[in-house]
């Protein structure tokens, strides 16, 4: 499971230089690490590419979306072999901070000094604090900070991966290795919304991987309607966020104790969609995000979904099959490293629990 | 008013277009790149040989304005080179807004730099094409003139990489099979190697990095041939070659100016070490593709099973033209099979019979002739031109080649289709 995190500087927010998105060149292709510095991967090398039918061993070039970057051009520029792959290293905390019991914010110097990377759409690294390299968390990028050199992660500590978090302290060291860019399905179509409307559901701790995407709609124009339930979510933590990246929630109930989604958000999906709203977004659990396919599946229109990645991951490098699944399309989806394109999207969202 | 959605905005989109709208259609054309006439920016040869007929027939049959244009760019008329005569050039560099203005005056909607990335399709038609920003075209029929170049991973397999040609896939993206998208197989020409795909057969040199002996030449006569030293002549390279016509010894023992606005050299690729030992080319400058010296781009690569309607077979409401639905070299061949395919899209959404054109016909001869060697008879290895190789004989032979214009008038007549694509649908 993805841990989500977003935060600026959580000590004092009226220093904090506003978070900017500098709009790039960037290609959103099936495979979310096409054309970065990870690309070709293993995958390439040893013809399983996500995005290249040449890699995969195929007569012909059958490239549908992208531009500017030719895999197999770089996988034989290259020798026929991957570029390295991401390797952990080990991190300075240069800032801790605790949320009630369970959310330990914490801030990481990265050695390199270039945080560029980590603020992409749907970035996450994989950290631990002990050698053990099997057992690496998921975490969404909260914010990147340039002039630090530093990333900022809010950690919900839940589990026996993430509880030897409890006890970091400044001055410490993790293990990161990232960023990775799938803690979003529907980048693409979160990046290509221009000058429009979109509309963002939010439950609980699903809000802080959805800053970024909150984000990037309205760097490029769009008005964006913002939907928070605050389930038993930490207020203050909330309260925080959504002041230091001003963001305005309306507070809807999403659903009843059993999942149920409920009338009254019903009724905000429906006005979004008579209205012609651009995009929907979800933060939230898998069991809702299925639930709320359902009621989309009665319309008999529905405008571009994106959503956070809640899978379960290990490698991130779409080999272990951990994230796999099957949408009856040929063979089984990565989801740690696959974008999905709307009719997948829509699959996946009801296979998934 | 049915409305016809041609993808790619080649000579063969564009004539699509023209004769969809017509037909009585609406017309949306999508290309992907910013300008119109995809290879087209980079030919510029018509009227050689068996093409004049071809230009003429279609005239008759009411499809002219295409050929009016080129004929109003041309920088030549009637000029002869190695194997080819009363050949006509257009500028290169000046057709392109002259057809933009006219497809946009008789009213065809064009979509430029808006790629398609997929289709919507089920039960055996498309219901609409997928740009890559998600944003879905419906229509009542398609027509597919994406070409058969690209993208760049079949340049760089079959080629010597992307040598950067007016397709600017690294920029404007790939090209994209529709009717693969459909489950239709691509078929695939070879060469006589049997190596999938060809390299375009020609390159530009910038006229101006030219001697202005070499330059003078070409802007009074339109032809320069200069004499290749004997240790540089390259026979091997005519079976890579696209074009059949320009597959003669004379093309190997001598490079072959020819002056399109720029300075077309009649080879696919050649190195400019050795071009410029040549006299006159001592200065001499690639313009298109950038990396002529190198390599050129691959072609044929994606060739759709047809009828002899156009229509692609397996998908009711798709129509193909141009280099997609036949093995057909030239801008001339392109105009015929996509006037067809836009035709014949709008006949299928009126539930009108569709169209063949009969073989008494140049044009019709050449659509059901290529189909048959290379959808039924599988030889893969041919492509077709009226402008030369075997069909050019053919024509000869069955006495289909003729540059009197009254006789093709009177051939279309005596085939009850005169001016067929002038009017609208009864
Ligand atoms: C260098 C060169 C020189 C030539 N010289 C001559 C000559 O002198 N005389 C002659 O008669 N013939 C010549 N030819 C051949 C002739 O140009 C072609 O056979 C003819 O123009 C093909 O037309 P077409 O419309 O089928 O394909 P193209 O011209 O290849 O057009 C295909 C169009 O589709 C667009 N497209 C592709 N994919 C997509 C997508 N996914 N979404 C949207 N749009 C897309 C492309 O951008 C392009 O504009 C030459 C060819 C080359 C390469
Ligand atoms: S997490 Fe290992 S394959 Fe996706």
């Amino acid at each position: 499971m993805v841990k989500y995190v977003y935060l600026k500087n959580v000590l004092n927010p009226q220093n904090m230089t506003k978070y900017k998105l500098e709009k790039n060149m960037e290609v959103y292709s099936k495979c979310s690490d096409y054309a970065s510095d990870a690309c070709p991967c293993e995958l390439a090398e040893n013809g399983c590419c996500i995005v290249c039918s040449m890699c995969r061993g195929e007569d012909y070039c059958s490239c549908t979306d992208t531009v500017s970057f030719c895999v197999y051009q770089d996988l034989i520029s290259n020798g026929g072999k991957a570029r390295p792959r991401r390797r952990s290293v080990s991190c300075q905390v240069t800032f801790v901070k605790q949320y009630g019991d369970d959310f330990r914010f914490i801030r990481l110097n990265i050695p390199d000094g270039d945080t560029t990377e980590f603020k992409k759409l749907g970035a996450y690294v994989f950290v631990r604090t002990n050698e053990n390299p099997h057992f690496d968390t998921p975490i969404s990028v909260l914010y990147d900070e340039q002039k630090n050199n530093s990333i900022g992660l809010l950690i919900q500590m839940q589990g026996i991966k993430t509880n030897c978090f409890r006890n970091l302290q400044k001055g410490d060291s993790v293990y990161l290795r990232g960023p990775y860019f799938n803690g979003i399905q529907g980048r693409k179509m979160i990046a290509g919304l221009r000058g429009g409307s979109a509309a963002v559901f939010c439950r609980g701790i699903g809000f802080l991987p959805s800053l970024g995407v909150i984000l990037t709609l309205k760097a490029n124009g769009n008005k964006v309607d913002v939907y928070l339930d605050r389930g038993n979510f930490n207020t203050h933590l909330l309260n925080l966020l959504s002041r230091v990246f001003e963001v305005h929630l309306s507070e809807v109930d999403m659903c009843d104790e059993t999942g149920k989604i409920t009338d009254e958000m019903r009724s905000v999906i429906d006005k979004h969609l008579q209205n012609e709203t651009g995009l929907l977004h979800f933060g939230m659990s898998d069991y809702l995000i299925k639930n709320i396919a359902e009621i989309l599946d009665t319309y008999s229109q529905i405008p571009s979904v994106s959503f956070i990645n809640n899978v379960q991951m290990c490698c991130g490098e779409g080999i272990c099959g951990a994230c796999t699944r099957n949408i009856d399309s040929p063979g089984v989806v990565h989801l740690c490293k696959e974008q999905l394109d709307m009719e997948e999207l829509k699959k996946i969202m009801k296979v998934k629990i | 008013m049915s409305k016809i959605v041609i993808a790619g905005g080649g000579w063969a989109g564009v004539s699509a277009a023209v004769s969809a709208k017509k037909a009585g259609a609406q017309a949306v054309l999508i290309e992907k790149t910013d300008m119109l006439l995809g290879a087209g920016n980079a030919g510029g040869i018509f009227r050689n040989n068996g093409r004049f007929t071809a230009a003429e027939e279609m005239k008759a049959l009411g499809a002219g304005e295409l050929f009016d244009i080129m004929d109003q760019c041309a920088l030549h008329k009637g000029i002869s080179f190695p194997g080819h005569v009363h050949a006509s050039l257009y500028d290169v560099g000046a057709i392109e807004p002259v057809v933009r203005r006219f497809a946009e005056d008789i009213g065809i909607e064009l979509m430029m730099e808006s790629h398609i990335m997929d289709v919507r399709f089920s039960n055996g038609k498309i219901h609409a094409l997928l740009l890559d920003d998600g944003t879905g075209i419906e229509g009542d029929a398609f027509v597919d003139a994406t070409g058969s170049s690209g993208p760049m991973g079949n340049c760089l397999r079959y080629g010597h990489g992307c040598s950067m040609c007016i397709q600017r896939c690294p920029t404007f993206g790939p090209r994209v099979s529709l009717t693969a998208k459909c489950g239709i197989r691509d078929l695939v020409g070879k060469r006589a190697d049997g190596t999938p795909g060809v390299f375009s057969g020609a390159c530009k040199i910038d006229k101006e990095s030219l001697s202005p002996e070499l330059r003078k030449q070409l802007d009074t006569e339109g032809v320069a041939v200069v004499k290749v030293p004997d240790e540089d002549i390259d026979y091997g390279k005519l079976g890579r070659k696209a074009c059949k016509q320009y597959a003669l010894k004379e093309y190997s023992e001598n490079i072959i100016l020819l002056d399109t606005g720029a300075a077309k050299l009649m080879t696919s690729y050649y190195p400019l070490g050795k071009l410029r030992k040549l006299p006159g080319l001592e200065n001499a400058r690639y313009i298109d593709p950038y990396s002529a010296g190198k390599g050129n781009s691959i072609r044929y690569l994606s060739v759709a099973p047809c009828l002899d309607t156009m229509q692609a077979e397996g998908v009711d409401n798709l129509f193909c033209g141009g280099e997609k639905g036949a093995p057909l070299i030239g801008h001339t061949e392109a105009v015929l099979t996509g006037a067809l395919a836009g035709h014949n899209a709008v006949r299928c959404t009126e539930n009108k019979e569709q169209v063949v054109l009969p073989d008494s016909l140049a044009v019709g001869l050449m659509i059901s002739h290529s189909h048959q060697n290379f959808i039924q008879k599988r030889k893969y290895d041919e492509r077709y031109t009226f402008s030369g190789g075997s069909f050019f004989e053919l024509m000869k032979e069955l006495g289909l080649y003729t540059t009197d214009i009254g006789e093709i008038a009177s051939r279309v007549e005596l085939a009850g289709l005169t001016n067929m694509f002038g009017s609208t649908l009864p």
